[in-house]
């Protein structure tokens, strides 16, 4: 039997709560939304509280929150049209902005830290994908990639290879790989019929699925003999009513969605289609924004305000 | 149509609006002093008092000033800039006007490429394609180019890194001196992108002097019409480009005669187009074919100035301030790969004095640059910056090639007659060949607003 | 507003409909009122046109039969029909709609706000970027767009 167990409710944001994401190296929830702020969230004495807010940076809504590997910088993508670098000071134990990054020109949607914390990528609905070289505490553009015909909702690294993936509102999914010193668009990814919100890759990377306002899920496989190349295998619908916003697959293989339907869904692989191990009806009292795994916890960010965080009981 | 470089499509966000409301340029309408009655008709139409109400049309002009969509100014620029035109033009006017063209190198270097012939020949063919029907002179943008290193070249010696004035120009988004680093003009995917999403901290960078193409513009009309003596206005000058935005640049309210009430350049043709009209022509008649030079009267080299594809301007430029702080010999120039391969710098003491120059190419490279400046840590001199990635060889307007390794074989045809000698005589009006760059206001209505 | 002409200058007008008819019921407050589609058209029926100054119900753009209000379900949709087929100013009607929703209602609610099938030429495109809660939550941090909106809402502002 397979179910959730409400942890906490964080409070704290105004407005939306639009992204969580747990710190790679401790047991750290950034939280971002319409406030314009970050929140620090950490369990002290069996309880999760706000450790710390972050204020300043971006101007308006903070869309996404994203933490580098190496768990000293935070990225935020903001609909002020910038993504703020955050730095966390040894010294001081505070977190300084370390940077703005300027270029797209209107809303950024999402940020990804590659793997190895040497590139950052951000999307807009300017159209375009950025790829930016980290080099210490320097941001130097290395690709400006057009291939979108529409708003870029989000941005994913392959968990172990240099491939960049950006899910948009022209429906596709597109994979990108360096080529010389520039990079460029290797394959697109066509099934759904509307907005594709994020995508989520298995631990191997040899699968991914992705979640769209189709109400539907698609799992993507790799192909034997073309590490950019996909295909998609099954199309899981029927389970959402409202759009799915976002997914996540956890390193237990369990695959949790949020959607405009204030529920929470667990899925487990069965063959090469999904299988809803668990139904979290209500689990906020507005749209589910966000979801995201750490071992056995999950944290969801909601229109509700809130931010919640749930044990996996198997 | 995707031939426009990228950061001129990147400017343009119309990702929302229906192709039958495109526009959103308020159209000034000219009140008619009596009063009348607009009638609908049953077809549609409109009259008043009897009398067909006139239709606007937006013109090119008109879309390059106004912050809002690109995608109509596409249609507009197909109509205005296309083969069809120049071939209505042909028709209705051949008997009155003076047909005159200017052949950029980079586009006779992909069409000597895609003939697999030499650069000389390819010249002499186009010339005798172009004299065969009916072109009275035909020159080379490289006339323009020598003249646009020599001025830039006098005027990175006359500017500061910082403007020391206080800017006493009320009309602020006007530059009046431009400040160090000067940014290249030549490239118009560039200018279009800074106008239309840079303020003055960028546009106050960019050099004044006018690209070789609006160089040529300012020149050939007078000249042609002097020595073939007729109206300025009876010359149709065609200028051959291996870029679409140029089609663009030639539109820019600048570039149209006050004075005459034309445009200096009529009509741009990429460099495909080109080959379309010309590059099948018969090779007869190819022998002691010549350019025709604006300046003199003595023929125009079939030469290519030093310093790469996209025009030489980081070499001549140096080259002529060399001349000018009465450095002899040859400049050597030696420049080294930065992080990519389209960012190249280069230092250079010149009596003393160390110049950094740099050449950057493709929207990435421009963004880098772009952020320097505006964080005060950008200490070069001059850049010759560019939209396309590997330069004006690779533009946008080109003939297509099959893979990548091609270019290689197109800049080496460009390369093949390269010289550092070009020499010829400077102009006396120098304000002639001055431009300005503006930028575009956001529009502020809600109406408009795309979100 | 700039110097374009109206592009529909002289629309067809129906009266505004009286207000709703209360009865005792109404004020009892032991008596729970379901959200009814009435409600609806009453809270949207007065927000104005961005071109004209009539109210959305006298350009017959929103109608009560086009609303479906179910208050168990708690879900909302309204149809809205623009004056003209071309109209360019159908997505900014459609985002006033959403906001005085988004303003008026319990946020139980889940609310779609779409064309009346046929009536606009680029239905489908309008009915995506209303139905995108993230660039409908963007659009409302625009100044000048959120200004408008509130403009046709609550009237000069």
């Amino acid at each position: 039997m397979v179910k959730l167990t409400l942890e906490a409710t964080l409070s704290g944001h105004k407005g939306q709560v639009w992204s969580v994401d747990w710190s790679p190296t401790s047991k750290t929830l950034a939280s971002s939304g319409q406030d314009k702020s970050i929140k620090l969230w950490r369990q002290e004495g069996g309880s999760w509280v706000c450790v710390t807010t972050l204020e300043g940076g971006n101007t308006r809504t903070v869309r996404q929150v994203a933490w580098s590997p190496c768990g000293n910088k935070l990225a935020t993508a903001s609909f002020d049209s910038t993504t703020c670098i955050w730095e966390y000071d040894r010294n001081t134990s505070t977190w300084d902005l370390a940077a703005t990054l300027e270029g797209h020109e209107n809303e950024v949607k999402s940020v990804a830290w590659s793997g190895d914390g040497d590139y950052l990528a951000s999307c807009s609905r300017d159209k375009s994908v950025w790829v930016w070289e980290v080099m210490d505490d320097d941001y130097e553009c290395a690709s400006v990639l057009q291939v979108h015909s529409q708003d870029v909702k989000k941005v994913v690294w392959h968990p172990t290879d240099p491939l960049l993936f950006s899910a948009s509102y022209d429906d596709t999914v597109k994979v990108y790989k360096e080529f010389g010193d520039d990079w460029e668009c290797a394959e697109s990814f066509t099934g759904h019929s509307s907005t594709v919100w994020g995508l989520s890759f298995n631990k191997s990377g040899d699968k991914f699925v992705s979640c769209s306002d189709d109400r539907t899920l698609r799992v993507w496989c790799r192909d034997e003999n073309k590490a950019t190349k996909y295909t998609c295998k099954s199309t899981v619908c029927g389970f959402h009513s409202r759009p799915i916003y976002d997914v996540s697959w956890g390193r237990h293989g369990y695959i949790a969605t949020a959607a405009g339907d204030n529920a929470i869904r667990l899925f487990e692989q069965q063959g090469a289609s999904l299988l809803l191990s668990h139904l979290q009806s209500d689990a906020h009292f507005g749209d589910v924004n966000c979801v995201s795994w750490k071992g056995n916890l999950l944290a969801s960010a909601s229109d509700d305000e809130t931010v919640r965080i749930w044990t996996l009981e198997t | 149509m995707n031939n426009f470089s990228g950061a001129l499509r990147l400017t343009d966000l119309n990702d929302f609006i229906g192709p039958s409301q495109e526009c959103i340029k308020p159209v000034p309408v000219t009140k008619s002093k009596k009063r009348g009655v607009v009638k609908l008709h049953d077809d549609g139409a409109l009259t008043q008092n009897s009398l067909p109400l006139q239709k606007e049309t937006i013109s090119l002009t008109d879309c390059l000033a106004c912050s809002g969509c690109v995608t109509s100014a596409e249609t507009v620029l197909i109509e205005s800039q296309s083969i069809g035109t120049l071939q209505r033009a042909r028709v209705e006017t051949h008997k009155s006007h003076v047909f005159v063209a200017t052949l950029s190198p980079q586009s006779i270097s992909s069409i000597a490429h895609k003939l697999r012939m030499g650069y000389v020949e390819t010249c002499q063919k186009l010339i005798a394609a172009l004299k065969c029907d009916g072109y009275k002179y035909v020159f080379s943008s490289v006339e323009g180019s020598e003249l646009c290193h020599q001025l830039s070249a006098e005027e990175l010696l006359n500017c500061s890194r910082e403007k020391n004035l206080p800017d006493t120009n009320s009309d602020k988004s006007v530059n009046t001196s431009v400040k160090k680093p000067v940014l290249a003009s030549a490239c118009p995917g560039w200018i279009c992108y800074a106008e239309k999403t840079q303020g003055a901290a960028v546009l106050d960078h960019i050099s004044r002097i006018r690209s070789p193409q609006s160089i040529m513009g300012a020149l050939v009309k007078s000249v042609v019409s002097q020595r073939e003596s007729v109206p300025y206005s009876q010359v149709y000058h065609v200028s051959v480009m291996p870029c679409y935005d140029k089609k663009l640049e030639a539109s820019r309210a600048d570039f149209v005669s006050k004075e005459h009430d034309c445009a200096e350049t009529d009509l741009v043709l990429s460099t495909a187009e080109a080959f379309d009209l010309w590059g099948n022509n018969s090779t007869d008649m190819m022998e002691g074919r010549n350019f025709d030079s604006v300046l003199t009267d003595s023929p125009f080299p079939f030469k290519t100035p030093v310093g790469g594809g996209s025009g030489g301007f980081a070499e001549r430029i140096l080259h002529h301030v060399a001349r000018s702080l009465g450095a002899s010999g040859p400049l050597e120039m030696n420049f080294k790969q930065l992080r990519n391969k389209d960012l190249l710098e280069a230092v250079v003491v010149i009596n003393g004095t160390e110049f950094r120059v740099a050449k950057a190419y493709g929207f990435r490279n421009i963004q880098n640059i772009i952020q320097k400046i505006k964080h005060k840590r950008c200490n070069y001199d001059y850049i010759e910056l560019m939209a396309c990635p590997a330069g004006c060889l690779n533009g946008g307007g080109q003939i297509k090639l099959e893979d990548s390794g091609e270019l290689s074989e197109v800049t080496a045809v460009y390369t093949s007659v390269s010289t550092d000698e070009i020499k010829n005589s400077k102009p006396l009006l120098p304000d002639l060949f001055l431009t300005s760059y503006k930028a575009v206001e956001k529009s502020t209505s809600a109406l408009n607003t795309q979100w | 507003m700039n110097g374009a002409a109206l592009q529909n200058a002289t629309p067809t007008l129906k009266q505004a409909s009286t207000d709703r008819e209360t009865s005792p019921d109404d004020w009892d407050d032991e008596i729970f009122d379901e959200v009814d589609a009435r409600e609806i058209f009453d809270l949207l029926r007065t927000i104005k046109d961005p071109e004209h100054p009539h109210s959305l119900e006298e350009l017959s753009v929103v109608q009560e039969e086009l609303i479906t209000c179910n208050d168990v379900d708690n879900y909302i949709d309204v149809r809205f029909t623009p004056t003209i087929p071309h109209c360019s100013m159908a997505t900014l009607i459609g985002l006033s709609l959403r906001v005085k929703l988004l303003h008026s209602v319990a946020n139980r609610f889940k609310i779609d706000v779409r064309v009346t099938p046929g009536t606009h030429q680029s239905e489908e495109a309008i009915n995506k970027q209303l139905g995108d809660k993230e660039r409908v939550a963007a659009a409302l941090e625009n100044p000048q767009l959120l200004n408008m909106v509130n403009q046709c809402i609550y009237g000069a502002g």
